[in-house]
Protein backbone atom coordinates (compact mmCIF):
# COMPACT_ATOMS: atom_id res chain seq x y z
CA UNK A 1 0.00 0.00 0.00
CA UNK A 2 1.75 3.18 -1.18
CA UNK A 3 1.32 6.43 0.71
CA UNK A 4 2.04 9.93 -0.60
CA UNK A 5 2.29 12.78 1.89
CA UNK A 6 2.20 16.41 0.78
CA UNK A 7 2.48 19.55 2.91
CA UNK A 8 2.18 22.12 0.10
CA UNK A 9 4.45 25.15 0.37
CA UNK A 10 4.70 25.32 4.18
CA UNK A 11 6.73 22.93 6.34
CA UNK A 12 4.94 20.51 8.67
CA UNK A 13 7.77 18.56 10.32
CA UNK A 14 5.56 16.89 12.90
CA UNK A 15 3.47 15.17 10.20
CA UNK A 16 6.52 14.15 8.17
CA UNK A 17 8.26 12.74 11.24
CA UNK A 18 5.17 10.79 12.29
CA UNK A 19 4.84 9.05 8.91
CA UNK A 20 8.60 8.53 8.60
CA UNK A 21 8.62 6.72 11.94
CA UNK A 22 5.39 4.82 11.34
CA UNK A 23 4.75 1.32 10.02
CA UNK A 24 4.06 2.57 6.47
CA UNK A 25 7.34 4.46 6.03
CA UNK A 26 8.88 1.89 3.69
CA UNK A 27 6.16 2.47 1.08
CA UNK A 28 5.75 6.20 1.71
CA UNK A 29 6.91 9.16 -0.38
CA UNK A 30 7.04 12.48 1.48
CA UNK A 31 6.97 16.03 0.07
CA UNK A 32 8.37 18.13 2.92
CA UNK A 33 8.66 21.74 1.56
CA UNK A 34 11.22 23.69 3.62
CA UNK A 35 10.97 21.45 6.67
CA UNK A 36 13.94 20.91 8.99
CA UNK A 37 13.26 17.22 9.63
CA UNK A 38 14.90 15.03 6.98
CA UNK A 39 13.20 11.65 6.70
CA UNK A 40 15.40 8.60 7.29
CA UNK A 41 13.04 5.71 6.46
CA UNK A 42 10.81 7.00 3.66
CA UNK A 43 11.69 8.48 0.26
CA UNK A 44 11.25 12.24 0.20
CA UNK A 45 11.59 15.48 -1.76
CA UNK A 46 11.18 19.14 -0.92
CA UNK A 47 8.92 20.27 -3.78
CA UNK A 48 7.50 18.14 -6.57
CA UNK A 49 6.66 19.81 -9.92
CA UNK A 50 4.89 16.66 -11.17
CA UNK A 51 2.84 16.17 -8.05
CA UNK A 52 -0.16 14.85 -10.02
CA UNK A 53 1.84 11.76 -11.02
CA UNK A 54 2.74 11.00 -7.38
CA UNK A 55 -0.90 11.40 -6.41
CA UNK A 56 -2.06 9.09 -9.20
CA UNK A 57 0.42 6.40 -8.20
CA UNK A 58 -0.45 6.47 -4.50
CA UNK A 59 -3.07 4.28 -2.87
CA UNK A 60 -3.47 6.82 -0.06
CA UNK A 61 -2.80 10.56 -0.07
CA UNK A 62 -2.11 12.32 3.24
CA UNK A 63 -2.03 16.13 3.22
CA UNK A 64 -2.07 19.22 5.39
CA UNK A 65 -5.35 21.16 5.49
CA UNK A 66 -4.25 23.69 2.89
CA UNK A 67 -7.31 24.48 0.82
CA UNK A 68 -5.52 24.37 -2.54
CA UNK A 69 -4.24 20.87 -1.87
CA UNK A 70 -7.46 19.58 -0.30
CA UNK A 71 -9.88 20.93 -2.91
CA UNK A 72 -7.65 19.71 -5.74
CA UNK A 73 -7.77 16.18 -4.33
CA UNK A 74 -11.51 16.24 -3.62
CA UNK A 75 -12.32 17.63 -7.08
CA UNK A 76 -10.26 14.77 -8.53
CA UNK A 77 -12.55 12.34 -6.73
CA UNK A 78 -10.04 11.24 -4.09
CA UNK A 79 -10.59 10.83 -0.35
CA UNK A 80 -7.47 12.19 1.36
CA UNK A 81 -6.39 11.88 4.97
CA UNK A 82 -6.22 15.53 6.08
CA UNK A 83 -4.11 16.68 9.03
CA UNK A 84 -4.58 20.37 9.94
CA UNK A 85 -1.26 22.07 10.63
CA UNK A 86 -1.89 23.72 14.00
CA UNK A 87 1.81 24.44 14.52
CA UNK A 88 1.57 27.53 12.30
CA UNK A 89 1.01 30.97 13.81
CA UNK A 90 -2.35 31.27 12.12
CA UNK A 91 -4.77 28.44 12.87
CA UNK A 92 -7.09 28.69 9.90
CA UNK A 93 -6.36 25.13 8.77
CA UNK A 94 -8.49 24.07 11.74
CA UNK A 95 -11.50 25.75 10.08
CA UNK A 96 -11.15 23.67 6.94
CA UNK A 97 -10.56 20.53 9.02
CA UNK A 98 -13.79 21.05 10.94
CA UNK A 99 -15.73 21.74 7.73
CA UNK A 100 -14.40 18.59 6.07
CA UNK A 101 -15.19 16.46 9.12
CA UNK A 102 -18.70 17.92 9.44
CA UNK A 103 -19.46 17.14 5.80
CA UNK A 104 -17.53 13.83 5.82
CA UNK A 105 -15.68 14.75 2.63
CA UNK A 106 -12.34 13.48 3.92
CA UNK A 107 -10.72 11.53 6.74
CA UNK A 108 -9.59 14.17 9.21
CA UNK A 109 -6.96 13.51 11.87
CA UNK A 110 -6.78 15.94 14.76
CA UNK A 111 -2.98 15.81 14.77
CA UNK A 112 0.10 13.99 13.45
CA UNK A 113 -0.08 11.44 16.29
CA UNK A 114 -3.24 10.01 14.70
CA UNK A 115 -2.02 9.75 11.13
CA UNK A 116 -0.63 6.20 11.21
CA UNK A 117 -3.86 4.90 12.71
CA UNK A 118 -5.84 6.64 9.94
CA UNK A 119 -3.58 5.11 7.28
CA UNK A 120 -4.03 1.63 8.77
CA UNK A 121 -7.83 2.04 8.84
CA UNK A 122 -8.09 3.86 5.50
CA UNK A 123 -10.43 1.47 3.67
CA UNK A 124 -12.95 1.39 6.52
CA UNK A 125 -12.85 5.17 7.07
CA UNK A 126 -12.95 6.10 3.36
CA UNK A 127 -16.05 3.96 2.88
CA UNK A 128 -17.86 6.13 5.43
CA UNK A 129 -17.05 9.38 3.60
CA UNK A 130 -19.53 11.30 1.47
CA UNK A 131 -19.09 12.30 -2.20
CA UNK A 132 -17.69 15.79 -2.69
CA UNK A 133 -20.76 17.68 -3.88
CA UNK A 134 -19.84 21.34 -3.34
CA UNK A 135 -20.95 23.32 -6.42
CA UNK A 136 -18.22 24.43 -8.81
CA UNK A 137 -17.90 28.09 -9.80
CA UNK A 138 -21.10 29.14 -11.59
CA UNK A 139 -20.56 32.91 -12.01
CA UNK A 140 -18.32 32.83 -15.06
CA UNK A 141 -20.62 34.97 -17.24
CA UNK A 142 -21.04 37.65 -14.56
CA UNK A 143 -17.32 37.75 -13.84
CA UNK A 144 -16.48 38.12 -17.53
CA UNK A 145 -19.05 40.87 -17.98
CA UNK A 146 -17.60 42.84 -15.06
CA UNK A 147 -14.04 42.51 -16.29
CA UNK A 148 -14.82 43.30 -19.93
CA UNK A 149 -16.85 46.37 -18.97
CA UNK A 150 -13.90 47.76 -17.04
CA UNK A 151 -11.26 47.24 -19.75
CA UNK A 152 -10.79 49.82 -22.52
CA UNK A 153 -12.12 49.15 -26.04
CA UNK B 1 -5.56 43.41 -15.04
CA UNK B 2 -3.86 43.02 -11.70
CA UNK B 3 -4.19 39.91 -9.55
CA UNK B 4 -3.13 40.15 -5.91
CA UNK B 5 -2.49 36.78 -4.31
CA UNK B 6 -0.25 35.30 -1.64
CA UNK B 7 1.58 31.98 -1.59
CA UNK B 8 0.19 28.51 -2.13
CA UNK B 9 -3.59 28.27 -2.35
CA UNK B 10 -4.05 32.00 -2.91
CA UNK B 11 -2.14 31.80 -6.20
CA UNK B 12 -4.01 28.62 -7.12
CA UNK B 13 -7.29 30.51 -6.73
CA UNK B 14 -5.94 33.34 -8.91
CA UNK B 15 -4.96 30.81 -11.59
CA UNK B 16 -8.46 29.37 -11.54
CA UNK B 17 -10.04 32.82 -11.88
CA UNK B 18 -7.78 33.62 -14.81
CA UNK B 19 -8.64 30.31 -16.48
CA UNK B 20 -12.30 31.32 -16.43
CA UNK B 21 -11.79 34.75 -17.95
CA UNK B 22 -12.61 35.28 -21.59
CA UNK B 23 -11.04 38.61 -22.49
CA UNK B 24 -9.71 39.34 -26.00
CA UNK B 25 -5.98 40.03 -25.91
CA UNK B 26 -6.60 43.30 -27.75
CA UNK B 27 -8.45 44.63 -24.72
CA UNK B 28 -5.69 44.25 -22.15
CA UNK B 29 -1.98 44.92 -22.22
CA UNK B 30 -0.95 42.48 -19.51
CA UNK B 31 -2.17 40.20 -16.76
CA UNK B 32 0.02 41.00 -13.78
CA UNK B 33 0.36 39.03 -10.56
CA UNK B 34 1.47 40.79 -7.39
CA UNK B 35 2.40 38.18 -4.81
CA UNK B 36 4.32 37.81 -1.55
CA UNK B 37 6.41 34.69 -1.65
CA UNK B 38 6.04 31.42 -3.48
CA UNK B 39 8.40 28.76 -4.75
CA UNK B 40 5.95 27.34 -7.24
CA UNK B 41 5.96 28.60 -10.82
CA UNK B 42 3.42 31.43 -11.06
CA UNK B 43 2.33 30.71 -14.67
CA UNK B 44 0.21 31.70 -16.58
CA UNK B 45 0.47 35.40 -15.69
CA UNK B 46 2.18 37.72 -18.18
CA UNK B 47 4.21 39.45 -15.49
CA UNK B 48 4.87 38.63 -11.85
CA UNK B 49 6.08 41.02 -9.16
CA UNK B 50 7.05 39.56 -5.81
CA UNK B 51 6.70 41.49 -2.59
CA UNK B 52 9.47 39.51 -0.97
CA UNK B 53 8.50 39.44 2.71
CA UNK B 54 7.28 36.04 3.83
CA UNK B 55 3.64 35.81 4.85
CA UNK B 56 2.86 36.69 8.50
CA UNK B 57 2.47 33.04 9.57
CA UNK B 58 6.21 32.59 9.11
CA UNK B 59 7.31 35.65 11.01
CA UNK B 60 8.44 35.44 14.61
CA UNK B 61 6.52 38.35 16.11
CA UNK B 62 3.78 40.91 15.63
CA UNK B 63 6.46 43.64 15.58
CA UNK B 64 8.12 41.77 12.74
CA UNK B 65 4.75 41.69 10.97
CA UNK B 66 4.30 45.45 11.20
CA UNK B 67 7.81 46.22 10.03
CA UNK B 68 7.47 43.78 7.15
CA UNK B 69 4.11 45.24 6.17
CA UNK B 70 5.57 48.74 5.97
CA UNK B 71 8.42 47.40 3.83
CA UNK B 72 5.90 45.62 1.59
CA UNK B 73 3.95 48.84 1.14
CA UNK B 74 7.08 50.81 0.24
CA UNK B 75 8.03 48.14 -2.29
CA UNK B 76 4.54 48.29 -3.72
CA UNK B 77 4.54 52.07 -4.14
CA UNK B 78 7.94 51.94 -5.84
CA UNK B 79 6.57 49.28 -8.18
CA UNK B 80 3.27 51.04 -8.80
CA UNK B 81 4.63 54.47 -9.58
CA UNK B 82 3.69 54.98 -13.21
CA UNK B 83 4.33 51.45 -14.42
CA UNK B 84 0.79 50.20 -15.03
CA UNK B 85 -2.61 51.74 -15.67
CA UNK B 86 -4.68 49.14 -13.83
CA UNK B 87 -8.36 48.83 -14.82
CA UNK B 88 -9.31 45.69 -12.90
CA UNK B 89 -7.95 44.36 -9.60
CA UNK B 90 -8.81 40.78 -8.64
CA UNK B 91 -7.88 39.77 -5.10
CA UNK B 92 -7.71 36.21 -3.77
CA UNK B 93 -5.94 37.15 -0.51
CA UNK B 94 -4.15 37.58 1.81
CA UNK B 95 -3.54 40.64 4.03
CA UNK B 96 -1.08 42.65 1.99
CA UNK B 97 -3.79 42.97 -0.69
CA UNK B 98 -5.41 45.89 1.12
CA UNK B 99 -2.97 48.66 0.13
CA UNK B 100 -2.81 47.79 -3.61
CA UNK B 101 -6.60 47.41 -3.66
CA UNK B 102 -7.20 50.80 -2.05
CA UNK B 103 -4.57 52.48 -4.22
CA UNK B 104 -5.98 51.31 -7.55
CA UNK B 105 -9.59 51.69 -6.43
CA UNK B 106 -8.89 55.37 -5.73
CA UNK B 107 -7.45 55.59 -9.25
CA UNK B 108 -10.69 54.23 -10.70
CA UNK B 109 -10.04 50.51 -11.10
CA UNK B 110 -12.82 47.95 -10.62
CA UNK B 111 -12.15 45.84 -7.53
CA UNK B 112 -13.28 42.20 -7.42
CA UNK B 113 -12.50 40.30 -4.22
CA UNK B 114 -12.75 36.57 -3.58
CA UNK B 115 -12.84 35.58 0.08
CA UNK B 116 -10.35 32.76 0.46
CA UNK B 117 -11.78 29.26 0.05
CA UNK B 118 -10.23 28.27 3.37
CA UNK B 119 -12.36 30.65 5.46
CA UNK B 120 -15.59 29.36 7.01
CA UNK B 121 -15.95 30.66 10.56
CA UNK B 122 -14.12 33.95 10.99
CA UNK B 123 -13.50 37.03 8.89
CA UNK B 124 -9.96 38.31 8.51
CA UNK B 125 -9.30 42.01 9.15
CA UNK B 126 -8.25 42.43 5.53
CA UNK B 127 -11.45 40.81 4.25
CA UNK B 128 -13.61 43.05 6.45
CA UNK B 129 -11.93 46.10 4.95
CA UNK B 130 -12.11 44.78 1.38
CA UNK B 131 -15.75 43.79 1.85
CA UNK B 132 -16.58 47.48 2.24
CA UNK B 133 -14.28 48.59 -0.55
CA UNK B 134 -14.97 46.02 -3.27
CA UNK B 135 -17.26 46.49 -6.27
CA UNK B 136 -17.97 42.77 -6.11
CA UNK B 137 -17.24 40.55 -3.10
CA UNK B 138 -17.46 36.81 -3.71
CA UNK B 139 -17.65 33.89 -1.29
CA UNK B 140 -17.10 30.33 -2.46
CA UNK B 141 -19.09 28.49 0.22
CA UNK B 142 -22.77 29.22 0.74
CA UNK B 143 -22.49 29.15 4.55
CA UNK B 144 -19.95 32.00 4.42
CA UNK B 145 -22.80 34.33 3.41
CA UNK B 146 -23.60 34.41 7.14
CA UNK B 147 -20.32 36.31 7.62
CA UNK B 148 -20.82 38.55 4.56
CA UNK B 149 -24.57 39.01 3.97
CA UNK B 150 -24.12 41.32 0.96
CA UNK B 151 -21.60 39.08 -0.78
CA UNK B 152 -22.31 36.95 -3.82
CA UNK B 153 -22.00 33.17 -3.57
CA UNK B 154 -20.12 31.83 -6.60
CA UNK B 155 -19.40 28.17 -5.93
CA UNK B 156 -15.89 26.78 -5.54
CA UNK B 157 -13.18 27.91 -7.95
Amino acid sequence: MSVFVTVGTTSFDQLIEAVDNGEHASTAFLQIADGDYRPVHARWCRMLPGIDVAIERADIVVCHAGAGTVFGLLQAGLVPIVVPNLFRRDKHQAELGRWLARRRYAIVASGPDEVNDRIARYAELAAACAPFDTPRFFMTDRLNALVNEALPE
Amino acid sequence: MLFVAGAGGHIEQARRVLARLDVPASRHAAVVLLTDHDRSAPAPFDKVHTIASPAPKHRPSAWGDRAAYVRDCLRFFRLASGRYRVRVVIVTGPGFAFVPSLFYKLLGARLIVFESWSRFERRSKCSVALYRLADEFYVQHEEVLELYPKATWTGLL
